[in-house]
């Protein structure tokens, strides 16, 4: 008996900041987004769904819906694929391992903050290393962060540098577990390196790639301090998103009530990733 | 045949690794020139004048700010989290408690961080604690904590039932039982889980640039990014400020690595 209220205890603290951390915050994104809420004016009266309305009638909520989207459906498929032929690279009976494989991961070494003031420095227009070698091509220079065309696109390409290691981690480690012998026997039946990738890798790396791709569509999903520290949205809202909305709304426009309501609106957006990764979490 | 074969996968490998070092490279090569010859691709002329002034701009007081507030993180969640996760998997719960909380680590973990951020901002700013580094550490536990239960519950699993059966027999309680024979066995694995967690709030920007105003808080995150937006005319100390607070990082990295995979399978 005594056991079992010590087991109780001993989770309790853990449970309490929890809760306070995590449910205490949803309920009030919840409550504060059927008010019309201001910290700066102080104005706080209800205002039932108006918040929502406005927010689905506002051009560029949706616009950071869009932009979020595209971003992490690119980001995660290009940083899958690309980790996967790494890791199949590396896989290979080749020459020092040991040292190609800890340089691969150095991009993830480093935190989001010094990954962006690098990036500002290579894709800078007139001092950047990219384009010195444009030029040197006998290119012309790109605006990669100022045009509409290219900011988002420069985003995932700095976000799939920082990435990519991660998803070669994760498929090394797949295919490290599948046993030699498949492969062994593929050669012996003649399958050409073609049918083997598509026969015996792709199927065994199966559950690594749903891992990869819920992993990463998860994470790209928040996408706020590359675009809040490189483009702040910019230009012409070209890589506003979501989270960056809320940020703005809520906390430099102050309107408590509406970033609430974004803030439940992409909450629910995101739940049917969550569903997945937790039902796979407890499967395993 | 083979040899062609070989030279395309050394070929292919070559510019992935150009590609992952050039930015890194690039940050120090920036790191080392002064004024004029950022304009430079390759310049002969090498000076540490950025790393000089980056200190006598205080820099060191940065440093200090982010050491406290990754300590003080991992501290909470260790104490908080040893305990628990010892009770989760070796004493006996209801098991609804252990499915909920389970389910519910796993949820957090999907859930944006600026979802949560709001309610609680407005809670420090009413409690007058925003800009405040104990409050940040506080706020943190929305990652670390989780993390930190997941994580240690895996490594008490690993240790075999007979040690708990025999001190057990000796009349020792799960108390005990915790303090004396299973935080000793599993300490590699709250020293690794302790160097994640503290990996984790040293790489953290969101939170820390929401809840702190001052300069006297500034982290080393929030230092390096008032140089991005300050137009140019710090990149050489931005650069240098990156590679320093980098390096005590790739040294933690270093020594978790064998735990990477795993560390962000359970992160995220």
């Amino acid at each position: 008996m005594k056991t079992g209220s010590i087991s109780y205890i001993l989770v309790l603290p853990s449970l309490a900041l929890m809760l306070f951390t995590t449910v205490y915050p949803i309920i009030g994104v919840l409550y504060y987004s059927l008010y019309s809420y201001n910290i700066v004016t102080g104005e706080f009266r209800f205002s039932g769904l108006n918040e929502y309305i406005e927010l689905l009638r506002d051009p560029l909520f949706l616009t950071s819906i869009r932009n979020t989207v595209m971003f992490s459906i690119a980001a995660t498929v290009l940083q899958t694929i690309l980790g996967l032929i790494i890791a199949v690279l590396v896989n290979q009976r080749i020459r020092g391992k040991r040292y190609i494989i800890p340089i691969l991961v150095l991009p993830n070494m480093f935190s989001v903050v010094v990954v962006s003031s690098m990036w500002k420095l290579m894709l800078d227009y007139e001092t950047g290393l990219i384009n010195h070698i444009l030029k040197s091509l006998g290119f012309q220079p790109l605006p990669w962060l100022t045009s509409m065309d290219l900011a988002l696109f420069s985003i995932v390409l700095i976000d799939t540098w920082q990435w990519t290691p991660i998803c070669f981690l994760i498929f090394y480690a797949g295919l490290q577990s599948i046993p030699r012998e498949l492969y062994e026997a593929a050669i012996v039946d003649g399958a050409s390196s073609v049918r083997t990738f598509t026969s015996i890798t792709l199927p065994m790396l199966k559950p690594y790639i749903a891992l990869v791709l819920l992993l990463r569509s998860i994470d790209t999903f928040r996408l706020f301090d590359k675009v809040y520290l490189l483009t702040g949205g910019g230009p012409a809202n070209s890589t506003e998103t979501i989270s960056l909305y809320i940020f703005k709304t809520g906390l430099v426009f102050w309107d408590i009530g509406k970033a609430s309501a974004a803030s439940f609106i992409m909450l629910i957006l995101i739940l049917a990733i969550s569903a997945l990764y937790i039902r796979r979490s407890i499967l395993s | 045949m083979r040899i062609l074969e070989k030279t395309l996968i050394y070929i292919a490998l070559g510019i992935i690794i150009a590609w992952s070092l050039m930015p890194i490279y690039w940050t120090i090569n920036v790191s080392l020139k002064t004024g004029l010859e950022v304009y430079e691709v390759f310049s002969t002329r090498f000076s540490i004048e950025n790393y000089v002034r980056l200190f006598r701009e205080d820099f060191q007081r940065y440093l200090i700010s982010t050491i406290y507030l990754a300590s003080l993180t991992t501290i909470i969640s260790l104490a908080l989290a040893i305990p628990a996760s010892y009770s989760l998997s070796k004493l006996p719960l209801s098991d609804k408690l252990r499915r909920g909380f389970l389910v519910w680590t796993l949820f957090s973990r999907t859930m944006p961080p600026i979802v949560l951020i709001i309610p609680l901002y407005v809670m420090f700013s009413q409690l007058r604690i925003s800009d405040n580094l104990t409050a940040v550490a506080i706020a943190y536990q929305v990652y670390t904590l989780p993390f930190s239960i997941w994580m240690l519950m895996g490594f008490y699993r690993e240790t075999p039932r007979e040690v708990e059966e025999a001190a057990m027999v000796d009349g020792a309680g799960p108390l005990a039982i915790m303090t004396r024979i299973l935080v000793p066995m599993i300490m590699p694995g709250i020293v690794v889980t302790a160097i994640f967690s503290i990996l984790m709030s040293w790489n953290e920007f969101l939170y820390a640039v929401i809840l702190l105003q001052s300069l006297k808080n500034y982290t080393v995150s929030l230092i390096i990014a008032s140089y991005i937006s300050e137009w140019g005319v710090k990149w050489g100390e931005m650069a240098a400020a990156g590679i320093v607070s980098s390096l005590p990082m790739l040294l933690f990295t270093a020594y978790v690595q064998k735990y990477m995979v795993l560390g962000f399978m359970r992160r995220d």
